[in-house]
Order: structure tokens, then C-alpha cells, then sequence
């Protein structure tokens, strides 16, 4: 079982159908509704965390893309230069996702985006500039 | 057991020294006992890379043809403003130094993204960098403006002059307020929801040699990556503060003032930081080598994360009002974990400096001194003692004169 969060997009022709529950009814996944903003006839978002196998959330994303949405990997959108990290920690004591942590042996701080939702703090709490929000 | 500094530097030039770290040390005198080890061991290093806000550097720029006096006009390099009020041709660019157009905290907070320290750092990665100067013309000097790049390798000297690094000990920050505070230890959030500490705990330095009975003016020292030197007490030199086993600080105490050329320095030890709503300052890369010169000096060697106590500071209302409250005293090896207790609540901890880099540098001094590439000095004036009577006086405001 792995978890994959994305922020999905949706095109006014799609924002008032029933899509986000084909992902529980057809794929066997099951998912948490982050924060959401869809209004039936306007655009839409959300933030959707998938939970399932992978390679049944892979097709859960394809299907969701099938449908007219645009479908991002939440963890792809926070980068870290790593040239221009210093390993000094900041990071570590803001991140409400708790992506960076020092690792015990080495003294190195690993950032670890699985559970970033982009939020962009981080982009904030780094010394280095060293974090990017890829848009 | 007792040896000199001529008797270590032989071994060295040898290739014979025993030289550990400082964390290196701490295993070696439990397996073999503190005796065997004083004898053993010659050196042991120490390393620390963290902000260190009173950093700087002077270059003396070269004259052009025809002569501009910058003594006295106005310098900027990369937009950042550098002192002039020193001969026509020196200036001082200080780490915190900010552009005249950048908006500062006038949008609150802000950004802080470039700095004296970043234009340090371009400088020392080789890259070049705009000056942009105006004088107000002499006969001898009658040039007004000048508009050039500049590099190390254009300028005569370019010397990191330092009046304040390697903090022996620090506070821990925490904000007790309602609202969010930006400060030079971070960003806290409210109700001491979390908590930084800034210090390289058992491989800092002064914390390994906490009475200063080795490290003093002239101990050479790695610095930012090449070889400088202490040259002087740190400015805030505290030494009288409470101390604990060993006598080892619980508060902010010795500092060290530190020189070097900054043509040998490298970028991954001096690198330019923006702190939220605060400003800029530099990571300084500082490596002290200690000679083990005997038991008592190999003793204060061994300490530990968990002997060290840091005081946990409220930022939100006792640092800004120079207040003397401690909250809590709480040891590096608890801060080290992620999260400390204080008073019942639980707080997340996270430092500001780095550790994976102090130990870079503690290895890389252990390796110049394996090599024999690097020579112990002995200090040619002490720093001053816990019994100095030197203490850290406040600035009160007085009448000016006139007004009594």
C-alpha cells in the first residue's frame, strides 16, 4: 500500500460530474480529499491523496487525466538545489509535513517528498534559497 | 604526561601524528582510558559551520588610471553598500550589509535574498563582480565615478576579517507569543511550537577547550576552507557566565575574532544566508585544532552533547526587551532528538547549524594535520578567563549632554 498526493485540476465541463469516486468504485483505490475548491460550471482544484498499490493509482491518474483533468504529482512540485543546501536544518523545525529530517549517523539533512503537499513553506524557512516550487 | 607544541609539530612534519575529532576522541578515551589517550593522542579537531552575523571582508580594489579617492564616497559592490571610510582605495563589505533599493521588512517579512555575505560568496566561487563607486574628486584623486568588474584575481588583497565568530554555546530560541516571529534563530511559530538551537554542541570549538588553555591570539585555525588565524577576543567575550561540569558554559561566553585570506577560501565554507524578515548573515566554516598537551586538556576534549547546556530563550518578548529569563536549560544531545520538554509541553527542535559540514571540516583539518600540511601554533596571548572580571555591559541610554 503506498500513497501518492496530486493536485488536480478541472476544466468547468468536467467540475460538476461525478469523477474523483470512479477512483474507489473502478480502481479499488482509496483517497483523502485535501482541500478543495470546485464550484458545478466553473473551474475547479483539489488536492487528492491516493492511497493503494501503485501501479493501481498509476491508472487511477491515467484515468483521471482520460477524463479531462490535469493531474500533478504534489511531491514533484518542491525541489531542493542540493549545491545550494548547507545541511543547516531550518527546514527540519517548519515543515508541517515533516519531508526533511537529519539523519542520525550522518549529520545530513535528507528531504523526503513523499508527504509534501506543496504547501511552500519551506521555499520560506530555507537560509539557502535552495528550495524551488516548480510550476 | 605533559608535551609541547614543538614536540606535536614534529610529529606532524613527520607523519606520526595521532590526530581524531572531536567526536573521534570521545570513543577512544572510553576504550582505552583517559591516561593511555592523553598520551596517545596529539590534536584533536574541532569544526563548526553556522551564521555568524559579525563577518566581513576588505579588499584593496587597485588604482585606476586616472586616481578615484573612494575614501569618503560611496562603494557599492553588486548593489551591496561596502564601508569607505578608510584610504582611497580599501573598503570593508560586512556580511548583514543590504542594497539601498531592497524593500527590507517594509512588506513584512522580507525576503533578504541578497547580501554582503552572497556577494562574498560570488567572489570567493571565482565569479565576477560590479563596482560601482562615486568620490567627490581631489587633485590627487580627480576621478568622481567608476563603473568596472572586479574578482580576486583583480583585487591586491582580499582578507575575510571577522569581529565576531564561534559562539561557545548559544540560546535555544522558542516564541511564547500568538503570532508568528522572524528571527535570527528562524522562524518561530506560536504557543512554543517549535524550537532552533545554532551551535556544533561537543565539535564547537570553544566547548572543547572551555577555558581557553590552548586556543588564544595566534592559534591558526581552519578557516572557511583555507588557513587563517584568531586575532582577538570575539566581540560580546563573556567569560564569566555560569558553567557546569568541566567548566564548561551554560550561556552565550567566549567568541573568537578571526582573520584569513580570502583568496584561499572556498564557497562551501562561507556561504551567504537569508533569514525571513530578519536578514542576511554568513555560514562561516571554523576549524580549531586543540594539542593535547596534557590529561586536563585532553579531559575538556571529551565532552559531550549531553553534558552541554544551552538556556531556552523567549524571542518573542525576553530577547527583544534584554530580559535575563530562562526558561529551561536543555542539553544538545535532548535538542539533537527533535524534541525537547519544556515545562510539560513537548517542542519541536531543529538547528540552524549544520552538523554534517562541522564535521566535514573537523575531517578536513584532521587531514591536513595527517598530511603535515598544517603546523600547530603556540597562542602568543591568552583569551580572557572565566575570572578576567570581563563581562558583556549593556547599552543604557543616558541625558545627552546639554540636556542635565
Amino acid at each position: 500500500m503506498t500513497s501518492r498526493r496530486f493536485i488536480l485540476h478541472f476544466p468547468a465541463a468536467v467540475a460538476g460530474r461525478p469523477v474523483v469516486s470512479k477512483l474507489a468504485s473502478q480502481f479499488h483505490l482509496d483517497f483523502n480529499i485535501l482541500r478543495s475548491a470546485i464550484d458545478p460550471g466553473n473551474e475547479g482544484m483539489m488536492y487528492l491523496e491516493i492511497l493503494g498499490k501503485a501501479d493501481a493509482i498509476a491508472k487511477g491518474a491515467a484515468f483521471l487525466k482520460s477524463m479531462g483533468l490535469s493531474v500533478t504529482q504534489l511531491d514533484q512540485q518542491i525541489r531542493r538545489v542540493d549545491d545550494r543546501c548547507t545541511g543547516c536544518g531550518a527546514c527540519v523545525g517548519f515543515c508541517p509535513a515533516r519531508c526533511f529530517a537529519i539523519d542520525g549517523q550522518t549529520g545530513a539533512v535528507g528531504f523526503h517528498n513523499q508527504q509534501c503537499t506543496a504547501c511552500g513553506l519551506c521555499l520560506k524557512a530555507c537560509t539557502r534559497r535552495a528550495m524551488e516550487l516548480v510550476l | 604526561m605533559t608535551k609541547t607544541i614543538g614536540e606535536i609539530n614534529r610529529r606532524i612534519e613527520q607523519g606520526q601524528a595521532v590526530v581524531l575529532t572531536a567526536e573521534e576522541v570521545i570513543g577512544y578515551a572510553e576504550q582505552h582510558g583517559v591516561e593511555k589517550a592523553a598520551r596517545d593522542v596529539d590534536v584533536v579537531t574541532t569544526g563548526t559551520f553556522g551564521p555568524m552575523c559579525s563577518s566581513g571582508a576588505y579588499f584593496s580594489l587597485g588604482h585606476s588610471s586616472p586616481r578615484i579617492k573612494m575614501g569618503g564616497g560611496t562603494v557599492l559592490m553588486n548593489g551591496v553598500p561596502a564601508y569607505t571610510g578608510l584610504a582611497a582605495v580599501d573598503v570593508f563589505l560586512g556580511a548583514t550589509a543590504m542594497p539601498p533599493d531592497d524593500p527590507a521588512n517594509m512588506i513584512h517579512p522580507g525576503e533578504f535574498r541578497y547580501g554582503g555575505a552572497h556577494v562574498i560568496e560570488e567572489l570567493v566561487a571565482g565569479k565576477d563582480v560590479r563596482l560601482t563607486a562615486q568620490a567627490y574628486g581631489t587633485d590627487c584623486y580627480p576621478r568622481k565615478s567608476i563603473d568596472t568588474m572586479i574578482s580576486l584575481k583583480t583585487i591586491n588583497e582580499a582578507v575575510l576579517f571577522n569581529p565576531r565568530n564561534a559562539y561557545q554555546n548559544y540560546n535555544v530560541a522558542v516564541n511564547r507569543s500568538d503570532k508568528t516571529i522572524y528571527t535570527y534563530l528562524g522562524i518561530l511559530r506560536p504557543g512554543m511550537a517549535n524550537a532552533y538551537y545554532c551551535s556544533a554542541g561537543q565539535l564547537s570549538p570553544l566547548l572543547n577547550d572551555p577555558l581557553y588553555k590552548t586556543i588564544g591570539i595566534g592559534t591558526r585555525i581552519f578557516l572557511g576552507g583555507g588557513i587563517g588565524y584568531v586575532a582577538w577576543p570575539g566581540t560580546q567575550f563573556n567569560p564569566g557566565v555560569p558553567r557546569g561540569v568541566n567548566g564548561v558554559p551554560r550561556r552565550p561566553a567566549g567568541t573568537l575574532a578571526v582573520i584569513g585570506d580570502l583568496k584561499q577560501m572556498n564557497p562551501r565554507f562561507l556561504s551567504g544566508m537569508s533569514f525571513l524578515g530578519y536578514g542576511t548573515t554568513m555560514a562561516v566554516g571554523i576549524g580549531v585544532p586543540i594539542p593535547i598537551l596534557s590529561e586536563e586538556i585532553l579531559l575538556h576534549t571529551l565532552v559531550k552533547d549531553s553534558e552541554i547546556l544551552a538556556p531556552v530563550v523567549d524571542y518573542s518578548q525576553t530577547y527583544p526587551e534584554r530580559g535575563s529569563e530562562v526558561i529551561a536549560e536543555v542539553s544538545y544531545a535532548e535538542l539533537r532528538t527533535g524534541k525537547i520538554t519544556v515545562g510539560g509541553q513537548t517542542v519541536q527542535t531543529a538547528p540552524l547549524s549544520s552538523l554534517s559540514r562541522a564535521r566535514e571540516i573537523a575531517g578536513s583539518l584532521k587531514e591536513w594535520i595527517e598530511q603535515g600540511k598544517f603546523l600547530l601554533t603556540e597562542a602568543v596571548a591568552g583569551l580572557p578567563g572565566p575570572d578576567s572580571g570581563v563581562s558583556l555591559k549593556p547599552l543604557n541610554e543616558t541625558l545627552l549632554e546639554g540636556e542635565k
